[in-house]
């Protein structure tokens, strides 16, 4: 083996707190208590994932997650995930719907275009609009820094917008991946949250070069991609998990500040036969909790961010 | 090119001691909890890469930050509900990052030992003044945030050197966790001094259960259970050691706490079990068994 450099044991990043200056150290301990608007101590946010992938897109150099990357043309693999936007999405919005709770779902821009009627749809159901790049099968990461990166964030929310005359506040990176420079290019496009980052159970400013955005707790190792696609454990172990997840959380915001989570929705695979069911058993069990406040991650970043002005106010006084 | 039994030797059954713990207890249970921290921008690396997937992965390190921010706090709560004291396996870095997190340590007395300084540097390839850099990092950093020196090691994302395990002896070093080879603690042959292997998991080891194989944590729970009345039967005749292994970041989620708090009551809640660390392990294995081993084992080999 070559031998390594002496700059291999220099640690620039090594410091209280971060080693970077996009956010700062916070620990579940720290947070001053609050609740949500309602009174509750759980906010719970579904988000329903409106998706197009690429069937002749190049063989990229990042996986998508959930692409089953196989050779050209793989019809297989391609029209169960646009299931997803078909039968699939009928099922999860009925479920939806029958249980009353606020929704709001990540979209990629070409479904805007190829479903335009799916996203007329959502936005007319009241679900919130959350900009999820052009296609699940674009994958942000540093070796599209600069202008191919602001093109697709600036053609992405713009389609978005124009489609349904929403504001379009919220941002999810296809694959949660981001270069860089992600925020900054967001932030200066008007995002106002992004739901990429995975390392709390509360909302928290990230810094931007265009002031500060805020992340807004998701789902990852709870994703339904995540439980039935990737790792393939059953529905109803999910369903126990989500319920066993809802009711910590809840049970520390009793005694703390609030918590936040997330149930994020693929229709392809949560919207087959045979788990519907179980999603629709979730949503009875889950608004059987006390002390739950559901939202959508916008209504969860204005409440925030009120909370902590708040705060500062008082702490200034 | 280093044979298999140069580091360990082997004894037969016949051969080994009864193992008695102080107290007389049937099993020693203890539980590391690896706290890890990963640089959003680390240097590419030897051999392998910290994040193979894509650059940056904000995913993969916010995923490992949920650890210092979340995880490790509800995973320290949770052992204090059950009254055990854990071992941290610590990237050093992490206590000058985080300090609230050694003083945690300080305040329940737990033990902490050495995991390198990140565990996005590797010792591959390193020379042996760079790895004597290393570890007298390591040495002088949890001295500085726990006033003591740490008495076990296990390399950076488990990386070592053919010399890693003389060195670990020389700097004062009681115990390895890097060998597999028994369940029960055993002599290591180094250069200078004495070093133990104490017993530590890749099998009940959230990371492989939850992380690799994608079991639910009540399938995890349940495995411990078991490995635990297996280890608690077989401890009536000679003194078993148990390792339990978790990572903040898995075993600290909302959905898996209650799992592990179950399996470790049920552990618990049995008499002649020493809760212990793997210092206190290592120091009584020293003190009753090391030379007695060692004799044997040159026995067999004379």
């Amino acid at each position: 083996m070559a031998p390594m450099p002496n700059e291999y044991l220099q640690y620039a990043g090594r410091r209280r707190g971060m080693d970077h200056d996009r956010y700062e150290y916070r620990s579940m301990r720290q947070h001053p208590i609050f609740r949500w608007p309602t009174g509750a101590g759980l906010a719970i946010a579904v988000v329903v994932h409106l998706e197009s992938f690429r069937l002749d897109a190049d063989r990229f150099a990042i996986r998508p997650i959930g692409d089953p990357m196989v050779e050209f043309p793989d019809f297989w693999g391609y029209t169960r995930l646009e299931y997803g936007n078909r039968g699939g999405l009928e099922r999860v919005a009925r479920v939806l719907e029958a249980a009353g709770v606020a929704v709001s779902c990540a979209v990629n821009s070409d479904v805007s275009m190829r479903y335009s009627a799916v996203v007329a749809e959502a936005r007319d159901r009241g679900w919130e609009i959350i900009g999820h790049g052009t296609s699940s099968s674009i994958v942000i990461h540093d070796g599209m820094r600069g202008r191919e990166e602001e093109t697709l964030v600036h053609d992405a929310l713009s389609s978005l917008r124009e489609a349904t005359g929403e504001p379009i506040r919220g941002w999810l990176s296809p694959s949660m991946s981001e270069s860089q420079d992600t925020l900054d290019v967001l932030a200066a496009c008007g995002v106002e949250y992004v739901l990429d980052w995975v390392n709390d159970d509360l909302p928290y400013e990230l810094a931007t070069t265009s002031g500060p955005l805020l992340s807004i707790p998701y789902a990852y190792e709870l994703n339904d991609l995540y439980v039935l696609g990737e790792v393939k454990q059953t529905t109803w172990d999910y369903v126990d998990q989500v319920i066993d997840g809802a009711r910590c959380l809840a049970a520390e915001s009793r005694v703390g500040a609030g918590r936040s989570m997330c149930l994020a929705i693929h229709p392809w695979i949560m919207g087959v036969p045979h788990r519907v069911g179980y999603f629709e058993s979730l949503l009875t069990r889950l608004r059987e909790l006390s002390g739950v406040w559901w939202a959508t991650p916008g209504d969860i970043a204005d409440a925030y961010m009120e909370i902590t002005a708040a705060g500062r106010q008082q702490g200034a006084s | 090119m280093i044979s298999h039994l140069a580091r360990y030797g082997y004894l037969g059954a016949a051969n080994r001691p009864t193992l008695r713990f102080p107290d007389g207890q049937r099993i020693a249970v203890w539980i590391v909890v690896n706290h890890e921290v990963y640089e959003l921008a680390p240097p590419i690396g030897p051999v392998r890469q910290p994040w193979p997937r894509v650059h940056p992965d904000i995913l993969a390190y916010s995923h490992r930050d949920y650890g210092n921010r979340i995880g490790i706090w509800r995973l320290m709560e949770a052992l204090d509900r059950c009254g055990i004291r854990g071992s941290l396996n610590v990237n050093v870095a992490a206590f000058d990052h985080f300090p609230e997190i050694a003083e945690a340590c300080v305040s329940r007395g737990w033990e902490v030992f050495s995991h390198g300084v990140y565990n996005s540097r590797f010792l591959y390839g390193l020379s042996e003044s760079q790895e004597r850099a290393v570890i007298e990092d390591c040495i002088e950093t949890i001295s500085r945030h726990l006033g003591r020196p740490p008495r076990g090691w296990m390399g950076p994302m488990g990386t070592m050197t053919p010399r890693t395990l003389d060195l670990l002896s020389e700097y004062g070093f009681l115990y390895t966790v890097e060998l597999f080879h028994e369940d029960v603690p055993f002599p290591v042959k180094v250069k200078t001094g004495r070093l133990v292997s104490v017993p530590y998991t890749q099998e009940l080891n959230d990371i492989s259960v939850i992380g690799g194989a994608g079991h639910t944590p009540a399938v995890y729970a349940r495995m411990i259970q078991d490995q635990f009345d297996r280890l608690y039967l077989e401890g009536e005749a000679s003194a078993t050691v148990m390792c339990i292994a978790l990572h903040p970041f898995l075993m600290g989620q909302p959905h898996r706490i209650r799992h592990l708090e179950k399996a470790l009551a049920y552990v618990v809640g049995h008499d002649d079990v020493w809760l212990t660390t793997g210092e206190e392990i290592a120091r009584w294995y020293l003190e009753s068994y090391y030379d007695t081993v060692v004799r044997a084992l040159q026995g067999e080999e004379s």
